[in-house]
Formats: structure tokens, sequence, C-alpha cells
């Protein structure tokens, strides 16, 4: 399966990932599908927690810079 | 008061006016020198007031002289065109006897009722008003129903609050300072701006603030204020309780102050009196330094406020950022369980295994019973156990089963097997 491209935000990159998290809860997934939605659910993991991390830093250095 | 160069009764000055006529050539009527007429008409201007008497006019030319004295012209009040017009004094130990701010009564253009004594000044032949008392409920009485009819005036046009109404702007930091530059109120007011080491941006607008062309000069500033574009603009004059409001009183001032598109705060020192300007201002206050406190104090709340909303922001800001990670976090939890789902699969798997293997036993079980069965049937169709039994099976040479004795000839050799062993015999019909 050909990689999936990044998401356009992190609200549609959450949403990806509760539908993940929902296939996953159902228990009864095709074990095929498992470890291509794992790995997509890591990168999408790994986006949201470089936005939030980009965000973060903005907001210091604009109430850094505001001070 | 009155001047004489020299103390003489009138009857002596008229007996000396006489006999200066009678020495003289006789075709000549007598003539008095200059100082001669001066003191009699000096004379006879104090025996016709004997006594102080009220008069009332407009003020015009006012001038608190540095020698204490103040000086003004007196007009009859309301006649523009060619006026009765006399000079008055109200001399410094007269003016001490007077109750009242003489600042505030005394203004350019203002009528009053003043007790006087009309005085004939000998030596320059002037006549002027010798003040010994002021009216002065007279005059506050006309300041303040002058001041009633502007007011209902302009209320009644709807502009009276119109400088009020308008909002003061949470951060005036851009100023306009209308005062008289280097005056105490200009001080105070810098003063305490500088020290509150807000940043403000004052622009500082000279003007006349009390006594002839003031009125000019203030409206003027106003106007001027304009090109500033200030946040606020400040009208301020110090002076203490000795105060001149006339100014401030007149209609052309109040509508320069409704004309204003920002607010203009007042502080024109006074202690006990309002103004029409303080009236139709943003906000009136009693002095320079008041104004600016309330500056200082206004664009600190604000920054409190502003301070207060940033850190706010920050807050929430940072809890909704904590927010975000710990769903992140569940997320992320939830799909590292996938192990448990893997593990779920081969739990399955192995039940699958188990019920394999127990189907395989059964069937192979199933299988050897089956086998067992077939092998007793064959063991029981075994030859071995037929020939045991005593039967035999005889075949050809060529190994053929001999079935029939149409199967045999004579002198055919045969083998017949029994159960111990092989026999060979000759084939004999005997016929």
């Amino acid at each position: 399966m050909p990689a999936k491209k990044e998401p356009k935000s992190y609200a549609e990159a959450v949403e990806e990932l509760e539908e993940i998290a929902s296939l996953l809860d159902d228990r009864n997934i095709d074990i095929d599908l498992l470890s291509e939605k794992v790995k997509r659910a890591h990168e999408l993991v790994e986006f949201c927690q470089k936005r939030i991390e980009s965000v973060r830093f903005e907001v210091e250095n604009i109430l850094e810079e505001a001070q | 008061m009155i001047n004489h160069n020299k103390e003489v009764s009138r009857d002596d000055l008229i007996q000396e006016v006489l006999d200066f006529a009678s020495s003289s050539s006789s075709d000549l009527e007598p003539t008095l020198s200059v100082s001669e007429i001066n003191e009699a008409i000096s004379m006879a201007v104090s025996e016709a007031f004997s006594e102080d008497i009220w008069v009332k006019g407009e003020i015009q030319r006012l001038n608190f002289h540095s020698s204490g004295h103040i000086y003004f012209t007196l007009v009859d009040a309301g006649k523009s065109s060619a006026p009765s017009t006399i000079p008055v004094t109200l001399l410094k130990w007269s003016a001490s006897q007077i109750k009242g701010d003489l600042r505030e009564i005394l203004a350019e253009d203002r009528e009053v009722r003043l007790k006087v004594r009309p005085d004939f000044y000998a030596p320059y032949g002037k006549m002027s008003l010798q003040v010994s008392d002021i009216d002065t409920s007279f005059t506050l009485g006309n300041i303040a129903l002058a001041r009633r009819v502007l007011l209902e005036k302009l209320e009644k046009e709807g502009v009276l609050r119109d400088n009020a109404l308008l909002p003061l702007p949470q951060l005036p930091i851009n100023l306009v300072l209308i005062t008289s530059v280097e005056s105490a109120a200009y001080h105070d007011v810098i003063d305490q701006l500088r020290l509150s080491e807000i940043g403000f941006n004052i622009k500082v607008i000279n003007a006349l603030m009390q006594g002839h062309g003031s009125v000019v000069s203030v409206v003027s500033a106003l106007k001027h204020s304009k090109k500033y574009s200030p946040d606020v603009i400040l009208l301020c004059r110090g002076g203490g309780a000795k105060s001149d409001l006339a100014c401030f009183d007149t209609e052309e001032v109040a509508r320069a102050i409704i004309a204003m598109d920002v607010p203009v705060l007042t502080g024109l020192g006074h202690q006990i009196d309002v103004s029409v300007a303080d009236l139709v201002a943003h906000i009136s206050l009693k002095t320079p330094t008041a104004c600016a406190q309330f500056l200082i104090e206004h664009v600190r709340e604000a920054t409190e406020v502003i301070d207060s909303l940033a850190e706010e922001i920050k807050d929430k800001t940072f809890n909704v950022l904590q927010t975000k990670e710990t769903r992140i976090a569940n997320i992320s939890q939830r799909i590292a369980e996938t192990s448990y789902l893997l593990d779920q699969c081969e739990i399955r798997l192995e039940g699958y295994k188990i019920s394999i293997k127990s189907s395989v036993k059964t069937a192979l079980a199933r299988a050897h019973e089956q086998q067992t069965f077939f092998k007793a049937i064959l063991k029981s169709s075994d030859p071995a156990r037929i020939l045991e039994r005593g039967f035999s099976l005889t075949t050809d040479t060529t190994g053929k089963i001999v079935r029939s004795v149409k199967d045999v000839s004579d002198g055919d050799i045969l083998s017949t097997r029994v159960v111990d062993g092989e026999i060979k015999s000759t084939v004999n019909k005997g016929k």
C-alpha cells in the first residue's frame, strides 16, 4: 500500500486517529489491515505531537515578545 | 479721593479768580490757568458727589496691575455703537476690603454693579470712578444667570453632552495639552505625566487662558489640536483659588469643545464654581494635576485589564494544548493496545489448533476402527485360514487356480497348497 499523504490539518489528523482507534476497539478488524492502520496511527500521532509542540513554541515566543 | 495741589476752599478759589480778573486788563474776561480750572472742576465734582453712589456697566480693558491696583473701563451694557465709557480705578487697599475673589468676579465684558465716587484727578484733568465696593451677588448672579441661559440653550439644541458622550479611549496616549506654556498648570501636567513613566505622546498648544483675547486663543487652540489627531485633549489652567473663569463661560469656548470629536478634559484650577466649559467637557477635574492623574490612572487600569487578559489567554492556550496532548496520548495508548488484539488473534488461533487436533484425533480413531474392522474381515477371508480349516488351493503350472475338472488333463502337473506346504501331483482322470 502507498503511504497516505500528510494530513491537511491537526483536526483532520485527530479525526482520522479517532477512526483508527474506533476500528481497533472493534476487535474484529481485518488482521491484514492491522499493521497498516497502526503504522498510519503512529504517523498521525507524530504529526499531532509536532503540531502541538510547534504551537506551544510559537505561543511562548509571542508571549515573551509581548512582555 | 480728591487730589489738591494746595488746600484751598471753594470760596477762596472763586475770590482768587475774581481778584485775578479785576487786576487784569479791564477788557479781558477773567481767565484761569489749567490747574485752576482743573481744581475748580475737581472741587465741583467732589461737591456734587459727596457720597458714594452705585453704578452698573460692563467691564472692558480690565487690567490687574502688578502694583495691586485694578484698572478697567466701564461701559453701558448692550450698547455696542458709541457707548458711554468711563475709566474705573480700584485701589489695592479698597480691593482688599472686598469679599470674594476679584479675579473671578471681575472679567472682561462682564456686567458689574459698583459703589463708586466720581473723581476728577486735577493734575491730568482725568475723570474716573473710584471703587469702594462691589455688589458681588449682583455680579455672581449675573454670571450664574448667563451660565444658566447658555446651558439651557445648549441643552435645547441637544449638544450639551456631545463631548461627554464620546467614548474615552482605553489607552489615551496621544495627548494635546492646551495651556499657557511655562505656567504652573503646564508644569503640573507635564511633570505628572512624565513621572508616571507611561509613554504619553504630548503635544502642547500654547494659549492665553484668561483675560482679553483668551476666548479667541482657546477656541483657535482647540481647532488647531485636530491636526494632531489626539486621543484626548487636556484644557488646563492653573492659578489655584484666584481664577478668572469668564473665558470658559463663553458660548464660543463651549461650542468649540462641543465640536471636538475627541474627549476634552478640563482642569481649570478653580475650587468653587464650575464653568460652562467644565459642563460641556467630557470630564471636568479641579486641577491640571488631577487631570494628569486621572489619565495616568485610566491608562494603568486599561494596562492591568490587558495584562490580566494576556495572562488568561496564556493559561487558556496552554490548557488547550495540554488537553490536545492528553487526547493524542490517549489515542496513542489505544493504538498501542493493538498488541492485545494480536494476542487475541493468537488465542483464537490456538483454539483453532486445539480443535483441529481433536478433530484429527477423532478422524484417526474412526479410521483405525474401520481398519480393524476391515482387517478382521480380511483376516476371515485369508486363504491361509481356509487352508487351516482343511481346504486347499490347487493351481496349474501357470499358477492358474484349478476350479473345475475341465481345467485339467491327464498328465498335467498340479500344485496343491495346503496349510503346511505344497503337494505336487500328476492328473490321472481315471476314467
